[in-house]
């Protein structure tokens, strides 16, 4: 059965296409090559259209325990947020923490269609993929989580070999069915169970001794000798704390050519300048990854209003404590594993600080040149829910949307940011890398995030418009494996989409290890930790995608 | 800073000589038997993983194909040493040979599904109660729930709500199992009871001697009556402050006094606490690395339970501001943990809510089941009770669905009955472990012919036409 869609202006940056007017021939769920005289069962006229791939989310956290203890602890989050279920779709509710039904549907409609949990806790695998099962209309996949689990930590003070190392992170991507691998405050959360209470790039953990550098070039090393495409994904040290702008730069310069991908950068981009020792650092950290092309990013914008906010780095979120809002919050130490903290959070555009956020995330996009190396994030819900992309969007693209809404906050902070003399705008094709082809590229995502022949007709369609919030909000169609899934902003269609994971070689001897390990030690065994396969499956036919790595160098 | 010990060396197996695999080099490695496959336990929210197949066939008995009753082959069998009541007479429990049953009548699975179908149908307000089941089961009851418009509730859910409400209105600091297991050294246990409803938990967890960060010195200090001292076995001891459990307040009251240096107000060395016993382990608190405080909100009296539970939140809150301390609650047996999580990340919330409107309605008040049914509200009890047998539905004359274990009590003789498997034992399932973090993958080896009550919600999806 082939679907053509006909006439729209295509941005496919992946293939080089800027704005081409061009036809899209479909074929069971797959971009065919174009088949004139073919039988077509369907066409849509996109004359006039914007037309991109689907929309690829980097780093949103959708599924997993800490998301879980948001939303028992927040039914003021759902309140005045529902859904009324109808013959297609089940009843859901949530605006900064909604369930699963809510977070598919929401992403459908705003013509995503690819999902990335970036926080995965080993321990907790397998209720992030049972969440992500259900979790409609997308594609899904996540980060596991290394660098303050008790074994890796063991293992780089004990100086293990590098190879026992890869093995090890090998197996936990295998077990945890993950894509890639997450560092969140390098031996940070392990080092709070210690009662420390900050750890440097340079500071020894009070039991292990070795030092958030080792453990991230350990790691970062180690995934690049596996051939894990993704970088090692770097929630830094010292999240939050003003000042840590340098902290960023050194890890940038710690890196040495090691590819590195900084998340949520505009939480890290902090300096202490001006009478309230709070600044903007985004110029400097902008200038250094321009010339750093090993390095790449995604900002973690801050919009304003309530939230909540969600991590598991458990001492960075023991600290902000105090900001929460509404006043309450949820700390966790887990399985010698990893740990967690989720607290509210209310981003005031009259607050100083919350203001200068704002400008220094926008900072960060607006300086940061090569649109391949940034992904658009607002690192979901941490700095703002995700259906604020659209609002975002506009931000970027429209300088003199940008230039009022400049005018509505607190002044102090303007005062303090470049943000007002920065006019670029974003272009279409720049948005199309942004939200689609970089995060497909970094992730390896070999068919996704474009539109070239035998991928994923993944395709979202957009009517112009001058307001370019309006237009994102709500794509005309968005195709799913080639199924219409979404028309005008309403879902027409339910579909499950696949999950994507890489899978590195590893020495099966690395399993006694672990083995022995789990039954000394831990509350489980090596058995209940992985997640198999027929696990995945079996929810809603869910289907895995092994996407490629490259040979293991030793 | 403590050196990396040795330990940490012999577990990263040494550097493997050229061209071998780690495999190969490690002495570790290749010592031992092959690991024998585990079977994980469903009958308390520990979900113990570690328990051995029975020597030879390891698995299932043999059932017929309507459902008749396991005996008890097969039953599995714990490390040398241990002791659980709660295994032992899960897995051996004798379930009667049952067919699904319409107005007490054996018939045909389709045929009871049909009649619960006409019953959920023509209710108002279907009632969605017990829940003991696992996450499959939870998902296919929220989809009959969300499409019939009804309420979802779990049987013992006001145990979980003296938790629920202290994480609604403040929060807290918490920790898991495996952090306690190594890295408690004071585990202060507030209340009785633990070593019934988890018989495990001292053996397993708090009781253990040794932890990846070497031996461990721990204290364990239970403030209640001290039963629990009984059941634990050398090495491990409980030392008891005996507190009543109208007590436990106080005693947590004058805990968190101590660890202010606030004097004790005479009232309550007067209703019979031990003050001088509770201000020593103040300072024992204080002195220890990682205290955790372990409650069960199930087992704390009724009257002001979850004060209590917000009380030792505080506490622990408290206490981190200058040294690390968490929480650990003990909860989520028969499916509890499983029903909340599945229902809040679909839902949005963990239990109480009503989907009648279209929309889900959270209120903890008005949509108690068991509430309800005593006000008559409710046109029909679907109930599903799966893994314990003793966790029987209300007594209630509203048209009454039983989806249960064979030989699950029941007070009457339901509308309709359908007997069903238990993860675990007779299907796959997955549930959620007591402390919320851990979701363990349990295989079934009995072929007992039982549908799952995933099984069960499915056909009545289908046959509802949903």
């Amino acid at each position: 059965m082939i679907t053509k869609l006909t006439g729209g202006t295509i941005y496919d940056p992946a293939n080089g296409v800027d704005g081409v007017v061009r036809d899209i021939w479909i074929e069971d769920g797959r971009i065919v090559a174009p088949q004139p005289g073919a039988n077509v069962a369907a066409e849509y006229s996109l004359a006039g259209a914007t037309v991109m791939a689907g929309g690829i989310d980097p780093h949103t956290h959708i599924g997993g325990g800490k998301v879980n203890i948001g939303r028992i602890m927040l039914p003021e989050d759902h309140l005045g947020h529902e859904y009324t279920r109808t013959h297609l779709t089940r009843s859901c509710c949530g605006h900064a923490v909604p369930t699963t039904y809510a977070a598919g549907y929401r992403y459908a409609e705003m013509g995503y269609t690819c999902c990335f949990e970036p926080a995965m806790l080993p321990a907790n695998a397998r209720q992030a993929h049972l969440e992500m099962g259900d979790t409609p209309m997308v594609d899904k996949g996540a980060f596991a989580m290394l660098g303050s689990d008790d074994l890796l930590l063991r293992m780089i003070s004990g100086k293990a070999d590098p190879s026992t190392i890869k093995d090890y992170i090998a197996w936990t991507m295998h077990a945890s069915q993950a894509i890639a691998v997450k560092v969140v405050n390098p031996g940070g959360i392990s080092a709070f169970k210690f009662n420390a209470r900050k750890l440097d790039l340079d500071e020894m953990h009070p039991h292990y001794g070795t030092t958030p550098r080792e453990i991230i070039l350990t790691l970062a090393r180690g995934l690049t000798e596996l051939g894990v495409t993704h970088p090692l994904h770097v929630h830094g040290c010292n999240l939050g704390v003003p000042g840590n702008d340098e902290t960023t730069l050194a890890t940038i310069a710690a890196a040495d050519g090691l590819p590195l991908h900084l998340t949520h950068l505009q939480f890290h981009s902090y300096g202490t300048e001006g009478g309230r020792k709070f600044s903007s650092g985004a110029a400097r950290i902008a200038e250094i990854i321009n010339r750093t092309p090993n390095i790449s990013v995604d900002i973690g914008q801050v919009l304003f209003g309530q939230t909540c906010t969600a991590s598991g780095d458990s001492m960075r979120q023991y600290g902000i404590g105090a900001s929460a809002f509404p006043k309450k919050s949820v700390i966790m130490d887990i399985e010698c594993d990893a740990g967690c903290g989720v607290v509210p959070m209310r981003y005031r555009d009259q607050n100083f600080v919350n203001a200068l956020q704002w400008c220094i995330g926008l900072e960060l996009f607006l300086l940061i040149e090569d649109p391949w190396r940034i992904f658009l994030t607002t690192d979901h819900p941490n700095g703002a829910p995700f259906t604020t992309y659209p609002h975002l969007i506009r931000l970027l693209m429209d300088a003199s949307f940008r230039k009022a809404m400049l005018a509505t906050i607190n002044q102090d902070a303007v005062a303090m940011s470049i943000l007002p003399t920065l006019k670029r705008e974003y272009t279409l094709y720049e948005i199309a890398v942004m939200t689609r082809a970089g995060p497909a590229k970094s992730l390896g995502l070999r068919d996704r995030g474009h539109l070239g022949i035998g991928v994923s007709a993944d395709v979202t369609v957009y009517r112009p418009h001058a307001d370019k919030e309006r237009m994102f909000a709500k794509p005309e169609f968005v195709f799913k494996a080639g199924d219409l899934v979404v028309r005008n902003g309403e879902i027409v269609k339910v579909v499950h989409g696949a999950t994507h994971v890489a899978r590195p070689a590893f020495d099966h001897g690395i399993e006694d290890v672990i083995a022995d390990y789990f039954d000394r030690f831990q509350t489980v065994g090596i058995d209940s930790v992985r997640v198999h396969d027929d696990e995945i499956h079996g929810r809603n036919g869910g289907s895995i995608v092994v996407q490629p790595t490259g040979v293991r160098a030793v | 800073m403590a050196g990396p010990t040795a330990a940490a060396g012999n577990t990263a197996n040494p550097a493997p000589a050229q061209g071998q695999s780690a495999g190969q080099a490690g002495a570790r490695a290749t010592a031992a038997a092959p690991r024998l496959a585990r079977v994980t336990c469903p009958f308390c929210s520990l979900l113990c993983d570690d328990l051995l197949p029975v020597a030879g066939d390891g698995s299932a008995t043999q059932g017929s194909g309507n459902g008749a009753g396991s005996g008890s082959a097969g039953v599995p069998t714990l490390p040398a040493g241990a002791g659980c009541p709660k295994a032992s007479a899960g897995f051996a429990r004798s379930r009667p040979a049952a067919s699904p049953q319409v107005a007490g009548r054996d018939v045909h699975l389709s045929e009871s599904i049909d009649a619960a179908a006409a019953i959920i149908k023509a209710a108002k307000l279907p009632l969605y109660g017990g829940l003991a089941t696992d996450v499959d089961g939870m998902r296919g009851l929220l989809d009959l729930a969300d499409a019939t418009g009804g309420v979802v509730d779990h049987a013992l859910s006001a145990g979980a709500f003296r938790n629920i409400s202290v994480l609604q209105s403040r929060g807290w600091v918490m920790t898991t199992l495996s952090e306690v297991r190594n890295r408690a050294d004071l585990v202060v246990v507030v209340g009785d009871g633990i070593g019934g409803s988890y018989p495990r938990f001292y053996e397993r967890i708090a009781g253990t001697a040794a932890s990846m960060f070497g031996p461990l010195e721990r204290s364990i200090v239970l403030i209640g009556n001290g039963a629990d001292a009984a059941l634990v076995r050398a090495p491990v001891t409980i030392e008891t402050i005996a507190a009543r459990p109208d007590g436990l307040g106080a005693a947590i009251a004058a805990l968190r006094g101590a660890l202010r240096g606030s004097p004790v107000p005479p009232g309550l060395a007067n209703a019979g606490l031990d003050v001088a016993a509770l201000t020593a382990l103040a300072d024992r608190i204080k002195a220890a690395a990682y205290p955790v405080i372990v409650w069960s909100p199930a087992l704390l009296p009724e009257a002001d339970g979850d004060l209590i539970v917000l009380s030792i939140c505080d506490l622990v809150r408290d206490l981190n501001a200058t040294q690390r301390a968490a929480g650990l609650s003990l909860a989520g047996s028969e499916g509890g943990a499983t029903a909340m999580a599945v229902t809040a990340w679909q839902i949005g919330y963990p239990m109480r809510v009503s989907l009648a409107t279209g929309i889900p309605v959270y209120d903890p008040q008005r949509f108690d089941i068991a509430a309800m049914l005593a006000r008559g509200e409710g046109g029909a009890l679907i109930w599903t009770a799966a893994i314990g047998a003793g966790l029987s539905p209300p007594a209630t004359t509203i048209p009454t669905v039983a989806i249960g274990t064979p030989g699950l009590v029941l007070s009457r003789t339901p509308e309709v009955y359908i007997p069903v498997g238990t993860p675990g034992l007779d299907h796959d399932g997955d549930l959620v472990r007591t402390d919320s973090v851990v979701t363990l993958h349990l295989r079934g080896t009995r072929t007992t012919g039982l549908p799952s009550v995933a099984d069960v919600a499915r056909a009545l999806a289908a046959r509802l036409a949903l």
